[in-house]
């Protein structure tokens, strides 16, 4: 695509629709999904970027869909924030996926506002190896994940805010948007609705990881 | 003269408009009105405003109503004065240890700074530069002995008839200083310094009537204009203590001075010239404070992990209290005004406040950061307890939590929730547990796996068709685990744990329990978890 662009003196920012972008990209982490990977602009979850996943109901698999992420991030000693999950997450099962429980903080917090403020003030200080957001309304503004999207540029580890498969029609600030669908025997669909490179239709199935003992 | 002489090095300040500026600052910035300062009932300085309307220095009080009608007549606060100095000496202890106030002029000794900070002209300039303020009418001077800085300093120019009228704005720059960083060129500055420089060396009464006269009488108006006289003579008229201070000025005697401490703890007092009723209004003024015990605490190489605002109000009743705490020694004033900020917005004023003091801790010496050029993780680790700081001042402390995990059978005890200190956030909090806490995993090696999202009431469902029904029926994937209590470990329970999945593909963590052994068909299904 490099070449293509340079013949038509167009400015990197512009991306041939059916290509990857070449820049406006700040790194990756792998997903720990080969096939999640390779569908991803900079094969994984973007850096300094909001990251949208949407599914209809919690307890799908969204958690432990992000567990290689977490076991990654714990290990290298960078702190992952849990901001509002809809139920308590389980030490003992994380600590079985391999994910270091110090570096694993739960912040709680019951109004909207102070949630949004309280992810705003997370991403833009920059010092926090990911963060993870349930945001359960879904009627947010679009202005409010352009403010978020702002914020996560400041940061260098990956976003991830959850809300509901409702809000999938709406405007989103966020370059990557997923939808989880639930799927029988532990595995689970993903469909990306949104990214910055070509569309992507079909639905991707992977494998999700399973704790110490298998079922 | 002396070797020793000649090394010391003098830097004195001297404002000018020291009263008005301080009078103004207690005023607020909007206070834009004709202003006089008036000590025992005569005009002692005056504001632009008041000067145009024909308000002078030594006028009383009724001719000074009469020229300005709507004058602001303020009596002159020598004590604020002399805390507003010295509030400018803890900012001046980051350059030299060496400080001193003498007569409203603050003194420096610098010589021993002078090569850290790059020489003289580099060291004024970054003083200069502390200082600025275009409506503070400054005025330095550099000598080798400390007299003779303040003199130069406050008598610099052309000897003025009244000096406390001298209110004209002045820039100061390095290039305009005086200096008499030789002591063999002290005589020649000092020679037309204006004999009034005695008059705090003179007793009231005869001494200074006496200067008074040899002034205006004599037109003795000058220093060289003194040396020239008879010294026996001058003895008689001005006391020892003026000749003294002139041999002082001259380096031929020697002039001791006691260097200013430093009081513990912090304390900043300011009172406010309105009725604060909104509790958005104090910030601004908090912020000053902030900024200036940081700078104290900056140049002092100090740390503070608690400060208190106390609010006094209107009613002399109690005193409202807001407390700011950090999880680590800090000195940095936007991350104490953030703290200021979040709490204020929590705060209520019960009454007006009239006057607000900054209570500092107990400040300790500041830990020396890292100076490596690649920081690794453990730079972070500061900004991520500002960011905690900032967090709980706002949500409260009981909202972000550890999770650790404990060796511990039953589900309900293995997974406990501490409030996060953020200085001990890395710290592990095994030690106070006699149970093995198991952090890294992969200690679980039998039964089922457990599930990610748990529930503290575990919620009871039903059961239809013979199979336990949450939301739709559900399917048993696998099971059963039987865990069990025994009768010493407080509540007795017996639970067969199955996972089961719904129609959605969505994995749940429930258990059937028995209430009593007695009656073994009675039995309940519950849901503790899910696996997300």
């Amino acid at each position: 695509m490099g070449s293509k662009q340079d013949l038509l003196g167009l400015s990197p920012q512009l991306w041939w629709a059916d290509g990857w972008p070449q820049s406006g990209l700040q790194g990756s982490i792998s997903s720990g999904f080969e096939a999640l990977d390779q569908q991803l602009p900079t094969h994984g979850w973007p850096c300094g970027a909001l990251s949208e996943l949407l599914s209809q109901q919690a307890g799908i698999g969204e958690l432990r869909l992000l567990v290689p992420v977490l076991r990654q991030l714990t290990s290298q000693q960078k702190t992952v924030m849990l901001m509002n999950p809809p139920m308590m997450p389980y030490g003992p099962a994380l600590a079985c996926h391999g994910i270091d429980l110090k570096h694993l903080i739960l912040l709680q917090a019951a109004h909207v506002l102070d949630r949004l403020w309280a992810i705003e003030q997370c991403l833009r200080s920059n010092s926090l190896g990911c963060v993870l957001a349930w945001l359960p309304q879904n009627n947010l503004r679009p202005e409010i994940f352009r403010r978020l999207q702002l914020a996560a540029q400041q940061s260098e580890g990956p976003s991830f805010i959850f809300r509901p498969s409702l809000v999938q029609e709406q405007v989103s600030a966020a370059p990557l948007r997923v939808l989880l669908l639930p799927r029988p025997r532990q595995r689970l669909a993903l469909r990306i609705l949104k990214r910055r490179g070509p569309l992507h239709s079909s639905i991707l199935e992977i494998e999700l990881p399973q704790s110490c003992r298998r079922l | 003269m002396s070797k020793a002489l000649s090394d010391n090095l003098w830097i004195s300040f001297y404002i000018d408009n020291l009263s008005l500026w301080v009078t103004q600052q207690s005023l607020g910035e909007t206070s834009e009105s004709a202003l006089a300062i008036h000590e025992h009932g005569l005009v002692y300085q005056a504001n632009q405003k008041a000067l145009a309307s024909g308000i002078e220095a030594g006028l009383g009080k009724a001719s000074a109503l009469s020229r300005c009608p709507q004058l602001l007549w303020i009596a002159r606060d020598p004590k604020a004065e002399t805390q507003y100095l010295n509030e400018q000496c803890w900012w001046l202890s980051r350059f030299t240890p060496h400080l001193c106030q003498e007569d409203g002029f603050l003194l420096a000794e610098v010589s021993r700074s002078l090569k850290l900070f790059g020489g003289l002209q580099t060291f004024v300039e970054q003083i200069l530069e502390g200082f600025s303020n275009p409506r503070l009418s400054l005025n330095v001077a550099i000598a080798c002995t400390a007299r003779a800085a303040m003199w130069l300093s406050r008598w610099q120019s052309s000897p003025p008839s009244n000096p406390p009228s001298r209110l004209e704005h002045r820039h100061t720059h390095f290039k305009h200083i005086l200096m008499a960083t030789e002591p063999s060129s002290l005589a020649t500055l000092l020679k037309d310094i204006d004999i009034l420089c005695l008059s705090p060396h003179t007793e009231a009464g005869r001494h200074s009537q006496n200067l008074q006269m040899m002034r205006e009488d004599l037109g003795l108006m000058t220093l060289k204009s003194l040396w020239d006289m008879p010294r026996r003579s001058l003895r008689q008229r001005l006391g020892a203590k003026a000749l003294l201070a002139m041999d002082q000025a001259l380096g031929l005697e020697a002039d001791p001075r006691t260097w200013l401490k430093i009081p513990e703890p912090l304390k900043l007092h300011r009172e406010l010239t309105f009725w604060a009723e909104d509790s958005k209004q104090l910030f601004k003024l908090g912020q000053m404070l902030i900024e200036q015990a940081c700078a104290q605490l900056k140049a002092r190489r100090l740390g503070l992990m608690a400060m208190s605002f106390q609010l006094h109000h209107r009613d002399r009743g109690p005193i409202s209290l807001i407390s700011l705490g950090t999880q680590a020694l800090c000195d940095q004033a936007n991350r104490w005004c953030a703290l200021w900020e979040e709490h204020l917005a929590k705060t209520v004023l019960r009454d007006p406040v009239l006057a607000i003091t900054l209570c500092g801790g107990f400040a300790q010496d500041m830990p020396v950061a890292s100076d490596c050029l690649f920081p690794g993780p453990a730079l972070n680790r500061q900004a991520q307890t500002a960011l905690f700081e900032r967090l709980q001042a706002r949500l409260g402390r009981s909202s972000m939590f550890h999770i650790v995990s404990i060796a511990d059978h039953r589900p309900e005890l293995a997974q406990k929730l501490f409030e996060l200190d953020a200085s001990k956030a890395f710290v592990d909090k095994t030690a106070d547990h006699n149970k093995i806490v198991s952090m890294s995993g992969h200690e679980q090696t039998m039964g089922l796996p457990r599930p990610i999202w748990f529930f503290d009431q575990a919620i009871p469902i039903t059961e239809r068709a013979k199979r336990p029904y949450w939301q739709g029926p559900l399917a048993l994937v696998a099971g059963p685990e039987r865990i069990e209590t025994a009768w010493w470990e407080g509540e007795w329970f017996a639970r067969d744990y199955f996972i089961a999945a719904d129609q959605d593909h969505v994995l749940y963590w429930i258990y059937r329990s028995r209430p009593s052994t007695s009656e073994q068909n009675s039995y309940q299904w519950f849901i503790q978890g899910c696996f997300g």
